[in-house]
């Protein structure tokens, strides 16, 4: 597969100003070094949806940044769809699209629709081309009846809806989320994940998307890069980062009246115990055995099995590479 | 955002918005009552030449004050603080206005023409509006001095976009 993106030993390091008395800041101002992003090496192919993951001050939205071109690297080399980003090229930013939680691209002042037209001057999309593809996405996002409202009256969901419209009007072949759904309700994060979602399989779009929600990455990422300490730690799919954590299982036991929770630890790791409920972590080899002695010892009403959740995976491995 | 975009951001930054008021505003004290109170004083006589040079003084000088505050503001790129620049830099601007440029001592006007290009659309526009001065490579020199701040205006404009170092805005 052609790759879209190159990234070799990037770096990006911050002059931090350290405080010190005011004429000593002024003549003799000293600055502490940052490594946000230390000799970082990937590459995405086209059609990839890859999730950067990472705590916060990872180095996630700076290694976001500097493949959009926003951020100067201090050393290595990036190369995206061709081009240098920080070179700015027209033809590279027409087929790029960076998407925000945290900020807006549409104008404060004017309606989404009026920043829409704005952008399809800017992006030379045509009359005919830009309706069709407006309609199509607002009525997928159902987000029609907003384009008329000023963007400062809109909700956060309504105008994170309306970024991603006006991000993917002039279909870019690759687009940057930073923590799209931050902030929103269930509904509305579910709705944009569907939409990314669409987007990746229907319109081939390469995603990149950085989010601190398990649940986007889950519905949106089929690759995941997880960053910390401005390193990489893991590299690879999702599937091969939850088959690393399956050697443990969670049952949720619902009992039909109360049970000795130390008979019950017997059977393995309590993590959670309520007056009929417990949570156990046990071995997954372990886990026909488990439940047969449940059933067998225990008055089970119903018993939940899952792997380990992403979330907790996520917190060994930054853990683990703290 | 707009760093995204396909477009040329200098242009955007500098246009992005134009308060008509506010040129307007500034236009006031030095040129508009001036013309007004001049044209009415049959003592003073301002020539078709004279207004000609004048209008185009006011634009070349605005584009060059213009470049000068913009450089002003920069360097929050370097230091992390703009707002006490930017209120230097408005001082600056309209500190010439309404007195023609003889009203000056020579060392303030060679800065105001040069490093701090204050006086080319105030002292120079009255000069050049009332008939004081008809020298007209005081308008090349002003002219210039603008298109020497339009270039060093897109190279700081550049070096400090390199300087942009936040992760978080």
């Amino acid at each position: 597969m052609e790759k879209i993106i190159n990234v070799k030993d990037l770096t990006k390091v911050y002059e931090v100003p350290i405080k010190q008395g005011f004429w000593k800041s002024i003549f003799v101002s000293k600055n502490k070094e940052l490594v946000a992003v230390n000799k970082v090496g990937f590459g995405i192919e086209v059609g990839e949806s890859v999730a950067l993951l990472g705590p916060n001050g990872a180095g996630k939205t700076t290694t976001l940044k500097m493949l959009t071109g926003l951020l100067y690297p201090t050393s290595g080399d990036i190369e995206v769809l061709g081009y240098t980003p920080t070179d700015r090229k027209r033809e590279f930013l027409s087929q790029i699209a960076l998407v925000m939680g945290n900020k807006t691209g549409l104008s404060w002042d004017l309606s989404a629709r009026q920043s829409f037209t704005l952008f399809k001057t800017i992006y030379q999309i045509p009359e005919n081309i830009f309706e069709k593809r407006l309609t199509e996405l607002t009525e997928l996002l159902d987000a029609t009846e907003y384009l008329d409202t000023p963007v400062r009256k809109l909700s956060l969901g309504q105008r994170l809806k309306m970024e991603l419209v006006g991000a993917i009007l002039h279909r870019p072949s690759l687009l940057f989320l930073d923590e799209p759904t931050i902030g929103l309700d269930v509904v509305s994060k579910r709705k944009i994940r569907n939409f990314l979602r669409y987007l990746h399989r229907e319109e081939k779009t390469t995603i990149i998307l950085t989010s601190h929600e398990m649940a986007d990455i889950e519905m949106v990422s089929d690759r995941v890069i997880v960053i910390n300490n401005g390193q990489i730690v893991f590299d690879n799919s999702l599937e091969k980062l939850l088959h690393n954590y399956q050697d443990k299982k969670y049952l949720t036991v619902t009992f039909t009246k109360p049970v000795a929770i130390d008979k019950l630890s017997k059977l393995g790791n309590i993590i959670d115990s309520k007056e009929l409920t417990a949570t156990l972590e046990i071995p997954r080899e372990k886990q026909g055995k488990v439940m047969a002695r449940l059933t067998e010892k225990f008055p089970v009403d119903d018993i939940d099995v899952r792997s380990i959740p992403l979330d907790e995976i996520m917190e060994d491995l930054f853990a683990k590479t703290r | 955002m707009i760093l995204t975009k396909p477009l040329p951001a200098l242009w955007y930054v500098t246009f992005q918005k134009v308060d008509l008021f506010m040129l307007v505003f500034e236009m006031w004290p030095a040129t508009i009552p001036l013309i007004y109170l001049l044209l009415k004083n049959a003592t003073f006589q301002i020539g078709f030449r004279g207004l000609i040079l004048g209008i185009l003084s006011f634009v070349v000088g605005h584009i060059a004050i213009h470049c000068f505050q913009f450089l002003l503001a920069l360097v929050t790129f370097w230091t992390g603080e703009y707002r006490g620049l930017n209120g230097l830099g408005y001082q600056i601007a309209i500190f010439g206005d309404s007195l023609p440029l003889e009203a000056y001592p020579k060392a303030l006007m060679s800065m105001g023409f040069t490093a701090v290009p204050f006086l080319i659309h105030s002292g120079l526009t009255t000069s050049l509006l009332l008939g004081k001065t008809t020298d007209i490579r005081w308008l090349f020199l002003a002219t210039g001095v603008m298109l020497a701040f339009l270039f060093i205006k897109n190279k700081v404009w550049s070096l400090a976009l390199r300087q942009y170092s936040s992760a978080s805005s």
